[in-house]
């Protein structure tokens, strides 16, 4: 990448024109997105199973870290196969060399200690919270994601990766999708002929379009790489052509390492190479677009502070997230961190969460999306007033006028359907 | 005109046409209809699979295996130690069982891939039939389980396709989709899903909406979907001794999802009355009545004691009635009566049905105290069925057993019946959310949606060998709704049969019914 990595407003007009080469090919069809595109993009990864922050923002400061984790523990900065150095102490897991170069390079930024208001370590009801952008798993039928396009002021356009679309996009938004197709692809001279048999039925003859179309932007998916990368590298095409939409989401799976996740080296570390190769694929993809992006990566929950009985981690509560991007104030760890002593924890096993996602997502849909404050505490995210947007996220986010005083840890909201009790409530009466 | 009649039947009532077929059909279309809401001797009988109580027993030998390969120890271990020990096991359980669920996962996408374990599934079958369960490691437990739900699949999708009776799994499949669980939500449900479609939803379908209703939601897999399993009365014995309060998701999905619809009439104050009735419907597990392990059980311990007033009335009941009563009363509501009419009107008529035809259905409904037999009469003869315009687009898995039953595909093994329908995006038990796959053209009507049905499209006709010229054969499936501008486009096709097959699949008339 050659361009500059600071935000300059002129350059806004020269972007436009740069990827006129795509322009073609979205002309010729009808994708859905919105009239009044936005310049500036949003992508939102949700790495489903719940990642292993700890092992991926590692404490190396924190012998309570290394005597939980006695053989899957990431050594410290330095040391054979150690962490990557980010500041304050923590670092990268060694597979995420191009993340700790963005990070460096001020584009990068870690919230750690994080989760949404939900911590009942469930894969489905976490995936739900996360993405309803309530705080209860209400089987709420639109993500906030989706409602957040529909209160932003440019309008931006939604688009899906995945044959289904995830709930954080589901709404009253019509969002298209985009899917790596499973079977082989039809003969292009069946689906143009099945194009023209469709016109008396426009419905189905607009969708198959769409399909034409992004798959003309895509080109031949072999370019792409393979799994994560190319989620990503689609995304990253389609969005950065002329017109292309400016809030998209994509899935990453297989996080969920209960047995034998390895250290430096092994199946998270594969992971999480595949995850690194994605964003900078998606890096790429979005060319000079990048300068005008946001990227989101959350999980639904962080694991368990040791390691179980079979070289793996079970579900927790406190993770790590990332919020990158060229238009990203990043080469910081934000937020609050809660401490790794036992009295310090969740229930004395998980990190505390002492972070509310909605926080992280709510300053980047301010600074970077311009969403009024009153729409994100009641329609985006609602009844979240107390939970107020993360100031100075990105490099075009308003000075705060005094520097802001470091959050308390926010106490986990009371459930709003009491479950059951947890394992050190039950002691107590044994 | 007979014609006309016969290709409604099969398509817009039943899963579509087989060759032949609306010769079979001919004039009698509404007795062909009617025939089947009363003749169950094509019903799938043979099931020849787990129980629902076999599956959850699968279920608890797997958490023993894996506790055992851990080393790790139980809260208590003696199913005979006091109710408090008991209930701190159980509730113990209850937290390790969400701690330790894997995500079985597809590419990125939420919800579970099936196709990603068909090696499993094969594994299962070859390595471990003859091995005693207790005998099985963890891992083979899990592919055993794993394999329950791939046979379920597999048997209803080979009868969905040879059925001469495809208007009964029509049925099945609606009402399954009403009351839709998530069979990888937790490994206990990948064991017990396709069994309560078979125990539960199979047997009512012509019967009593509220006998169906009950069968349902006191089956083990609804009560773990919903978590009402382990919900606690705050008062209870249980609740006292460990604050512990109800978990009202089963409660609400029945009042909104299940019978009144969510402008049903009820409020919050109205769900957590039912939601306290109905603590204590749980599932014999191995700390509380292990005499009854994987069955439907009423424990009092947890349950929430005292009267309850729901929608303006006191349930006095105690214990299992309590909960009984309420869900009778809104069975056979008239809120009730008008949302499954809805819902039925718009599943098999089209998604902007005709109001005329929601008020026959309801009015059935209501006359005859939701009897299910009468209600799909009712749908036989109404007249807006017959009027001839086929709006209703297919959803993903009524178009793949559409294609199988067109071309014939009698001999499916499960694997390639979870690699079909995952292929187009609908597999299965495989929808995470209670309200079941999306109903309406705008979901199913998308660009990835049509592209994997032209790419399935493709791939079938490419395994149809030495049969009729196409336009003959979508002549055959479609009769004469089949439009000349659609009959033009299959002729237009080249020499390649492939091609012709592949345009007739996806024809209008053959993506809608």
């Amino acid at each position: 990448m050659t361009c500059s990595h600071r935000f300059d407003p002129t350059r806004r007009g020269v972007l436009k024109g740069a990827a006129g080469g795509l322009a073609l090919a979205l002309a010729s069809g009808n994708l859905g997105f919105s009239a009044v595109p936005s310049d500036n993009k949003l992508v939102v990864i949700i790495l489903r199973g719940g990642m292993d922050g700890l092992n991926v923002v590692v404490p190396t400061f924190a012998n309570e870290y290394y005597a939980a984790r006695p053989d899957i523990a990431i050594a410290p900065v330095g040391e054979t196969n150690g962490a990557l150095a980010l500041s304050e102490g923590f670092g990268l897991h060694p597979a995420l060399v191009g993340m700790a170069a963005m990070y460096d390079e001020g584009q990068l930024a870690v919230l750690h200690a994080a989760s949404a208001p939900y911590s009942d370590r469930s894969h489905f009801d976490g995936q739900d919270v996360l993405e309803n952008g309530t705080d209860a798993a209400t089987f709420e039928q639109s993500g906030w994601l989706n409602r957040a396009l529909s209160v932003a002021p440019a309008l931006p356009a939604g688009l899906g990766i995945g044959s289904t679309l995830p709930l954080i996009l589901k709404g009253e938004q019509s969002v298209p999708n985009w899917a790596a197709p499973v079977l082989d692809p039809a003969d292009p001279e069946t689906v143009s002929k099945a194009l023209a048999m469709y016109g008396p039925d426009p419905v189905l003859q607009a969708a198959l379009q769409g399909s034409v179309d992004l798959t003309a932007i895509i080109g031949e998916p072999g370019d792409l790489g393979s799994g994560h990368e190319f989620l990503a590298r689609a995304a990253g095409k389609i969005m950065s052509a002329e017109g292309g939409p400016g809030g998209c989401s994509i899935s990453f799976g297989g996080w969920d390492t209960h047995a034998n996740q390895g250290g430096a080296t092994g199946a998270l570390a594969g992971n999480l190479g595949g995850l690194d190769a994605a964003l900078l694929g998606l890096r790429e993809e979005m060319g000079a677009a990048w300068e005008q992006t946001v990227v989101l990566v959350a999980t639904e929950f962080g694991r368990t502070v040791a390691q179980n009985g079979t070289g793996g981690t079970d579900h927790g509560v406190g993770g790590a997230s990332f919020v990158l991007g060229g238009a990203v104030k990043g080469g910081r760890i934000l937020g609050d961190w809660p401490g790794l002593a036992t009295n310090q924890l969740l229930d004395e096993r998980d990190l505390f969460p002492a972070n509310d996602l909605r926080g992280l997502f709510k300053g980047v849909l301010r600074d970077h999306w311009g969403v009024a404050k009153s729409d994100l505490n009641t329609l985006v995210f609602p009844d979240s007033a107390d939970t107020p947007a993360m100031d100075n996220l990105l490099l075009s986010s308003a000075t705060p006028p005094e520097p802001v005083p470091i959050p308390a840890p926010t106490p986990l909201p009371t459930p709003v359907n009491p479950k059951f009790p947890n394992i050190p409530n039950l002691r107590d009466f044994q | 005109m007979a014609n006309l009649k016969a290709q409604i039947a099969l398509h817009k009532f039943g899963l579509g046409a087989r060759t032949a077929e609306a010769e079979l059909v001919g004039t009698q279309a509404q007795n062909w209809l009617q025939t089947q809401l009363t003749d169950l001797s094509s019903d799938l009988d043979s099931y020849d699979l787990p129980s629902s109580k076999e599956g959850i027993e699968l279920f608890f030998a797997f958490l023993e295996a894996e506790r055992a390969e851990r080393e790790e120890d139980r809260v208590t271990t003696s199913a005979a130690s006091s109710p408090k020990h008991r209930l701190i096991s159980f509730f113990s359980e209850i937290d390790r069982m969400k701690r330790q669920q894997m995500l079985i996962e597809d590419d990125g996408v939420r919800g579970p891939s099936l196709a990603k374990a068909q090696n499993i599934y094969l594994e299962a079958k070859q390595n471990n039939a003859s091995k005693p369960a207790e005998t099985k490691s963890s891992d083979e437990l899990l592919k055993d389980i794993i394999g329950i739900l791939y046979e379920d699949i597999g048997v209803r999708t080979q009868h969905a396709v040879v059925t001469p009776a495809s208007f009964r799994e029509a049925l099945v499949r609606f009402w399954s989709d009403h009351f839709n669980v998530f069979a990888n939500k937790s490994l206990l449900l990948t064991a017990c899903t396709g069994a309560m479609e078979r125990e539960a939803i199979r047997p009512h379908i012509t019967g009593k909406f509220s006998d169906m209703l009950i069968a349902v939601e006191s089956h083990p897999a609804m009560l773990a979907y919903l978590d009402n399993w382990f919900s606690v009365g705050p008062d209870s014995w249980a609740g006292k001794q460990f604050g512990l309060g109800i978990n009202e998701n089963l409660a609400r999905e029945i009042l909104e999802l299940h019978t009144l619809g969510v402008d049903g009439g009820y409020d919050q104050d109205d769900i957590i009355a039912f939601a306290n009735a109905i603590t204590g419907w749980s599932i014999g597990n191995p700390d509380i009545q292990p005499e009854n392990l994987g069955e439907f059980i009423f424990e009092s311990l947890i349950h929430q004691p005292g009267p309850q007033t729901f929608m303006g009335k006191v349930y006095l009941g105690t214990g299992q009635d309590q909960g009984l009563e309420i869900l009778k009363s809104v069975a056979n509501h008239t809120n009730t009566a008008r949302f499954i009419a809805t819902k039925l009107a718009k599943h098999f008529h089209s998604d902007s049905p005709p109001e005329s035809l929601i008020e026959r259905l309801g009015k059935a409904f209501i006359d005859s105290d939701g009897d299910l037999l009468v209600v799909s009469s009712a749908l036989v003869i109404a007249p807006e069925m017959w009027e001839g315009d086929f709006p209703k687009l297919r959803n993903s898995e009524e178009f793949a057993i559409a294609a199988l039953r067109a071309f014939g595909f009698d001999e499916l093994t499960p694997q390639q019946s979870v690699f079909v329908f995952n292929a187009v995006a609908q597999t299965p038990f495989s929808q995470p959310s209670p309200a079941g796959w999306p109903k309406t053209e705008d979901s199913w009507a998308s660009s990835s949606i049509l592209s994997a049905r032209i790419n399935l499209a493709e791939m079938l006709s490419g395994f149809v060998g030495g049969q009729a010229p196409p336009v003959s054969f979508a002549e055959n499936i479609l009769g004469d709704t089949l439009s000349d501008h659609s009959t033009n486009s299959i002729k237009g096709a080249s020499t390649d049969k492939v091609q012709g097959y592949t345009l007739f699949l996806m024809t209008p008339e053959f993506q809608r019914r």
